[in-house]
């Protein structure tokens, strides 16, 4: 047997195959997520995962054979999975126990054969590490998080143990012919390895930041497309199944989240998406409750059995602005939409005031026919539950009500119903209607199961002669009771699937006509729109949220919940325009709310003045704005102004909060050529009105005081591109802190150095002046000897661990022919003994410092004289011995 | 022209390992292209980011290290007159070891080492061969410690001979072993190899001839100092020992010590043979596999011939390439190295002059071996060089389970198949006659 090296086993296993298991844990955890039918535990599978791992990593590190070994196992789990899958359980059991054991078994292989590989193919490392993080990035690629970043650092340890293990691959490889190997080197070397990996990781992270952005802002729009696309097409039958049946929400052919641009698809919503006040009553007391119309759908797709949304639709009086990119108090308008409604007869102006809090404020609600919206301030108290909020005008028809199939005991809408009824039997046929207008509205598809319909339709409405005794008809067919009593048409959010499974495309809504009858509202919408249609009765499905009034205490105030999202059929009327006949049998569930209503928010502030404009000036300091204003409103009354018109008007903002979008921003960050909304609510100015019609705005406007003071500026949002700049200059900034650093410390090292250049000048500068000025003579003494050994040691002859006398007589005589022996004699006489010095002695001394210098340099040129005088690398070292010296 | 594939590799900066990371990474590249990115969905922008972060991620790391080993690299290449790296075989001194897993250090002074890379160097021969890799790993104590200084490695050295190394092949090896940046260096030096001590049964063998060995007492001291050959009188000595001119100088009594007369004292005179006219090639891997056999055997026989306190001269018949002084004590081992088999002098052309033991091999004709016998010798060992390759069992249920030691070892069934082994066997057979026919001293080992 060979000998073992149990410390590189070790190592191995702690370094290596530790890792691998711990790396192949959250993918084991998505295998068990998978097969969660069989109850397979995901730490049972990383357990018999390292269990395969580690015995054949420690069994292939001996001399075993990788084949026979291998085979004979897989022989033997063949074995036992045969005798267990055809075993005296019961047959259910055994279908689980052994497709468990089949992955159990799967993985135990997997990993036994990763471990032999691991010890044994140099190679095998590589590729093993490249499928997994490639494993882990589609994994987690398909989980489609909304947050780059922690993405990022989810798929981290697979690309950092690609390469980690390769590094300790080949390290191991290493020390294995290795005669003596230093563990604990190997063991730093890792940790060293790791930490530089996890370090350039974060250091591409912090590279690719702005790229990293990027990406994230494509992502958070693909997600908005593809939710918006989402509902147009893709989904087929089944998945539109497992969809509802996920979301218990009520939209059978739309995915109410993917509508409402929702943050989580997945979640069960029964949040507050927004609340309105409809100013909508009957005799001025009972309220009238409308529907909320998000989208027509004009087209039928009968492959799918889904309507769609036409963009090439004949009839566009669908008013879909973004309310977050009008500015505030002003508001966007679209008369078109009442061409198309063709609301002829019975209008009224109904003005709605929504409060945006779940849904996605981009989003544009309304009660149909919107024309018009104002984006309002929240008032500060309100400003935590609501995002946004915005007034609404709309067109609405008089006989419009949400009341048709849901009731109440209420007697005035009782009779409002009633006489509804009575005006639209008196309403004119459909033959003075547009052929084309006619035509795209009664389309059907052809079909067995359309032609049907169309029979049951005609039966239902045998003997009605308008078309709201046709509707009544119908309506009555989906409320009428069987023989038993019982409910024929149930609600249902589960329909289940067609009873014949072999039929995969068996129709949904043949289905729900002529079998189930269970079904929520898009059924209801879709069958009896085709009824109508069969009739000649154009009808539409229009999408969006019901309507419920469940409050007596907040009359016009209505809730909606994310289960409030609805589906229902509109009728076409001449000269009423499209009516909402909502088909659907009661749902208990959207008509009792998740939770009670709240207060009404109270409207704010009445503005008295706002004005829009270009920003000219801002002072900072005395807290003032300029704006050359084009159009105010003041007392509600909108004034635009030419061209010619415009003017410089000056407010003070001592006292204003500035705004860019949402958030609050300080004056500093307001930026010229901007366009600012300034808004007043001084209740004085609303006191100054136009003497007459006919004065001119310019006159008008000179008895407002000047400046204006101002509570709110709003500024635009600032732009996705603007903060890409600022960024750069962040970026820039960085980098001009980064070489100004670096400027500081060049310019204190360049100090240093000129410092210790200097100083050795300096200090033979200042030993000439001792050793003039001193008259003592052992001081003098002292000097010289110091000016000595400095000299010789600038001019590159350290005396070094010699004597100072063999140091003078060996070395420095014979070179320069000075007395430095002498003096050195004198020196030490003068430092260790008492005695006196003789008058020549005295003389060497005195004149030694001029005559030595003199002879000393006199060998060397003036330039090498300089430069071995500013020479740092010999000052330092005198400086350090000079303690020696003495 | 005879080109060395392994020294040209070596040259090639790009190693298998960026190779293999290379073609895998393309591979999987492809496969999520045609499978992700068919259509434009929310994937396929994950898929990007995460290609752009690993793809930088990998420039990044794979750039480090590259710079990094580039650097080193230049450093040496322009530093190259001043780092002579040093080798060490073995253990005593630098010149000899045991052939086998060899002990070897080598030493880069002043080199830079890569970040957690490797200095990998291979050893060339005169001959072409690359030695084992031996890696630089240790690094020295104090102010140089980021200076790599040495690394010390088993290679894989088998054969019992002389190496003269050419010089040595260095690479700089990055952390992920992507690269590897190579010179060469030249640096002949020689070492020589000789066989591990085994055990083996050897007969009795005893000098041929008596020698008598006489210490004469030379003259007396030429020079100042120490008395040689004398020694203080004792009483009981000889009287007439006594040498007075010394005791005419300083008084001192002494005398001369006796001359010994050794009368027993003598020389096993020790003749190996390398005689081989069975191999065709004399240098293929059987035939040097067995000359190794043959050489531990001969080397093993001496030693216990040694260890029985007797003296051997030894000689081997070819001349022998010194290139060192070689203590008395190595030198069986040093000239076996040189060593290796001839056919063009046979053993019956030795000039006799008292050889105690002839030692041949098996795979000497058997018409030689009939004269060597009929010669009369006194004592000849014949070394059946075919056994250890025979040693080896072709079927054996361990080799099912187990796999082999070393990677040197021959095939066993290219051996049992072989022609050479057919006429050794063939030879040996023959020779296992003739000496239980003749009148043969000695024995087959």
């Amino acid at each position: 047997m060979k000998h073992i090296d149990y410390k590189e086993l070790t190592l191995g296993l702690l370094f290596l195959i530790l890792p691998t298991i711990l790396i192949m844990y959250p993918l084991l955890g998505f295998l068990a997520e998978y097969y969660s039918l069989l109850f397979v535990n995901k730490h049972l599978l990383v357990g018999v995962f390292a269990t395969g791992i580690v015995t054949a990593y420690l069994l292939h590190k001996t001399k075993i054979r990788f084949l026979i070994i291998f085979g004979l196992l897989v022989l033997v789990l063949n074995v036992v999975y045969s005798s267990i899958s055809s075993g005296s359980f019961g047959e259910f059991d055994a279908y689980y126990v052994a497709n468990r054991f089949k992955i159990n078994t799967s993985i135990f292989v997997f990993g036994w054969f990763s471990g032999f590989a691991i010890s044994k193919w140099r190679y095998y490392l590589i590729v093993f590490s490249i499928l997994l993080t490639t494993i882990s990035v589609i994994l987690i690629s398909d989980m489609e998080m909304s947050n780059v970043n922690e993405m990022i650092w989810l798929v981290a340890p697979a690309v950092l143990y690609l390469f980690y293990g390769l590094f300790v691959k080949e390290l191991l490889k290493t020390i294995r012919n290795q005669e003596k190997t230093n563990y604990l080197m190997v063991v730093m070397r890792i940790f060293l390895f790791s930490l530089i990996a996890l370090f350039l990781f974060w250091g591409t992270i912090q590279l690719l930041d702005s790229k990293l952005n990027h990406i994230q802002n494509e992502i958070t729009q693909a997600q908005g497309e593809e939710d918006e696309d989402g509902s147009g097409d893709d989904k087929d039958s089944d998945k539109k199944d497992s969809k509802k049946d996920k979301n218990g929400s009520s939209g059978a052919k739309f995915n109410i989240d993917d509508y409402l641009g929702l943050r989580d698809r997945l979640k069960v919503s029964d949040e507050l998406l927004f609340c309105a006040n409809i100013d909508n009553f009957i005799n001025e007391t009972t309220p009238n409750p409308q529907y909320i119309t998000l989208y027509h759908l004009n087209q039928y797709n009968p492959s799918l059995e889904q309507f769609e949304i036409d963009p090439d639709s004949l009839v566009r009086d669908l008013f879909l602005p973004n309310p977050t990119r009008i500015p505030q108090y002003f508001s966007q308008q679209n008369d078109s939409v009442l061409v198309y409604d063709k609301m002829e007869r019975a209008i009224k102006e109904v003005k709605s005031t929504i409060y945006i809090a779940g849904l996605n404020p981009e989003v544009f609600v309304a009660p149909s026919t919107a024309f018009a919206c104002q984006p309002i301030s929240i008032e500060e108290e309100f400003k935590e539950d609501y995002k946004f909020a915005y007034n609404v005008y709309s067109e609405v028809s008089e006989l419009n009500s949400a009341y048709f199939v849901y009731n109440t005991k209420n007697q005035s809408i009782l009779d409002y119903q009633e006489s509804r009824n009575r005006t639209l039997r008196k309403a004119k046929n459909y033959d003075d209607e547009d052929d084309r207008f006619m035509t795209y509205y009664t389309e059907m598809p052809e079909g067995d199961l359309y032609t049907k319909i169309g029979q049951l339709a005609d039966s239902l409405t045998k003997g009605d002669n308008t078309a709201i005794d046709k509707i009544l008809s119908i309506r009555n067919y989906f409320l009428s009771k069987d023989e038993n009593g019982k409910q024929l048409y149930t609600y249902t959010l589960t329909p289940g699937k067609p009873t014949d499974p072999n039929i995969p495309n068996a129709s949904m809504l043949g289905e729900f006509l002529f079998n189930t009858n269970e079904g929520y509202c898009t059924y209801f919408a879709t069958s009896s729109l085709f009824m109508l249609r069969s009739l000649g009765i154009p009808s539409r499905v229009a999408v969006g949220f019901m309507t419920v009034d469940r409050s007596h205490k907040t009359p016009g105030w209505y809730w909606f919940y994310a289960d409030q999202a609805h589906a229902w059929t509109q009728v076409y009327i001449p000269e009423y325009g499209w009516l909402d006949f909502d088909m659907t049998v009661s749902n208990e569930g959207a008509e009792q709310g998740p939770q009670p209503d709240g207060t009404p928010p109270t409207p704010p502030t009445k503005e008295t003045f706002v004005g829009k404009g270009v920003i000219t000036v801002v002072d900072t300091i005395s807290k003032r704005m300029e704006v050359r204003v084009d159009q105010m409103i003041i007392n509600d009354n909108g004034m635009s102004l030419d061209s010619t018109d415009i003017f410089n008007m000056k407010f003070d903002v001592n006292q204003a909060k500035v705004f860019a979008g949402e958030q609050t921003i300080s004056l500093a960050n307001v930026q010229l050529g901007d366009t600012a909304v300034m808004v007043s609510f001084d209740y004085k100015l609303g006191r100054i009105r136009k003497k007459s019609n006919r004065e001119s705005i310019e006159n008008y406007m000179k008895r407002f005081p000047d400046p204006v003071t101002i509570m709110e500026v709003h500024v635009p949002k600032i732009e996705e591109e603007e903060l890409g700049e600022t960024s750069e200059e962040k970026e820039d900034s960085a980098i001009k802190t980064i070489t100004d650093w670096s400027i500081y410390i060049v310019a204190l090292i360049l100090l240093v150095l000129f410092i210790l250049c200097l100083s050795p000048i300096c200090y033979y500068w200042w030993l000439s002046r001792k050793a003039k000025n001193n008259n003592s003579i052992v001081d003098l003494s002292e000097v010289n000897y110091k000016n000595a050994h400095f000299v010789l040691n600038q001019m590159g002859m350290p005396r070094g661990y010699q004597t100072p006398m063999v140091y003078a007589r060996d070395r420095i005589d014979p070179k320069f022919g000075t007395h430095f022996e002498a003096f050195i004699n004198i020196y030490q006489k003068l430092k260790y003994s008492d005695d006196e010095l003789t008058q020549d002695e005295g003389d060497l001394v005195r004149n030694f410092h001029s005559d030595f210098n003199q002879k000393v340099l006199s060998k060397y040129t003036k330039s090498e004289r300089f430069f071995n005088f500013i020479k740092p690398n010999k000052w330092i070292h005198y400086m350090l011995n000079l303690n020696l010296k003495k | 022209m005879n080109i060395n594939f392994d020294r040209l590799i070596s040259f090639f900066p790009l190693k298998r390992n960026a190779l293999i990371f290379a073609l895998v990474l393309i591979i999987t590249i492809y496969f999520i292209k045609i499978e992700y990115f068919v259509e434009e969905a929310t994937i396929t922008l994950y898929l990007k980011l995460f290609a752009w972060l690993i793809g930088t991620f990998i420039l990044i790391l794979v750039g480090l290290g590259f710079l990094y080993t580039l650097i080193c690299y230049v450093h040496f290449i322009i530093n190259k007159k001043t780092i002579n790296p040093k080798i060490d075989i073995g253990i005593d001194g630098n010149i000899k070891g045991e052939a086998g897993q060899v002990p070897v250090m080598i030493s880069l002074p002043k080199a830079l080492l890569p970040l957690l890379g490797y200095i990998k160097i291979k050893i060339e021969f005169e001959n072409g061969n690359l030695s084992d890799t031996i890696v630089i790993n240790k690094y020295s104590k104090g102010f140089e410690k980021l200076l790599p200084k040495e690394g010390s490695t088993l290679i894989w050295l088998p054969d019992r001979k002389q190496y003269h190394t050419k010089g040595f092949i260095i690479s700089f090896i990055d952390y992920l072993q992507f690269f590897r940046f190579t010179t060469y260096k030249k640096s002949p030096s020689s070492f020589y190899l000789h066989s591990s001590e085994i055990d083996i049964p050897v007969n009795e063998i005893n000098p041929s001839k008596t020698k008598e060995e006489v210490e004469k007492i030379k003259t007396s001291r030429k020079v100042q100092g120490d008395y040689l050959n004398y020694k203080d009188y004792e009483t009981g000595d000889d009287v007439r020992r006594i040498v007075w001119k010394i005791f005419a100088k300083n008084r001192e009594l002494v005398i001369r010590t006796p001359e010994v007369i050794n009368p027993y004292a003598s020389h096993i005179k020790f003749h190996s043979s390398f005689y081989n006219l069975i191999s065709k090639d004399l240098t293929s891997a059987y035939a040097i596999s067995m000359l190794n056999y043959y050489k531990d055997i001969v080397y093993n026989i001496c030693l216990n011939i040694k260890k029985k306190d007797k003296k051997v001269e030894f000689n081997i018949d070819q001349a022998v390439n010194e290139f060192v002084t070689v203590s008395e004590k190595d030198r069986i081992g040093f000239q076996l190295s040189s060593a290796s088999w001839q056919n063009n002098y046979s053993v019956n052309e030795l000039k006799s002059s008292g050889e105690s033991v002839i030692c041949v091999s098996s795979l000497i004709s058997i018409e030689e071996l009939t004269t060597l016998i009929e010669k009369g010798f006194s004592n000849i060992i014949i070394v059946n060089v075919s056994r250890h390759l025979d040693n080896q069992n072709l079927f054996n249920f361990k080799n099912l389970i187990l796999r082999k030691d070393q990677k040197s070892e021959l095939s066993k069934l290219g051996w049992f198949l072989s022609s050479t082994r057919n006429k050794v066997k063939k030879n040996e057979k023959a020779i296992e006659e003739l000496v239980s026919n003749s009148n043969f001293i000695g024995q087959i080992i």
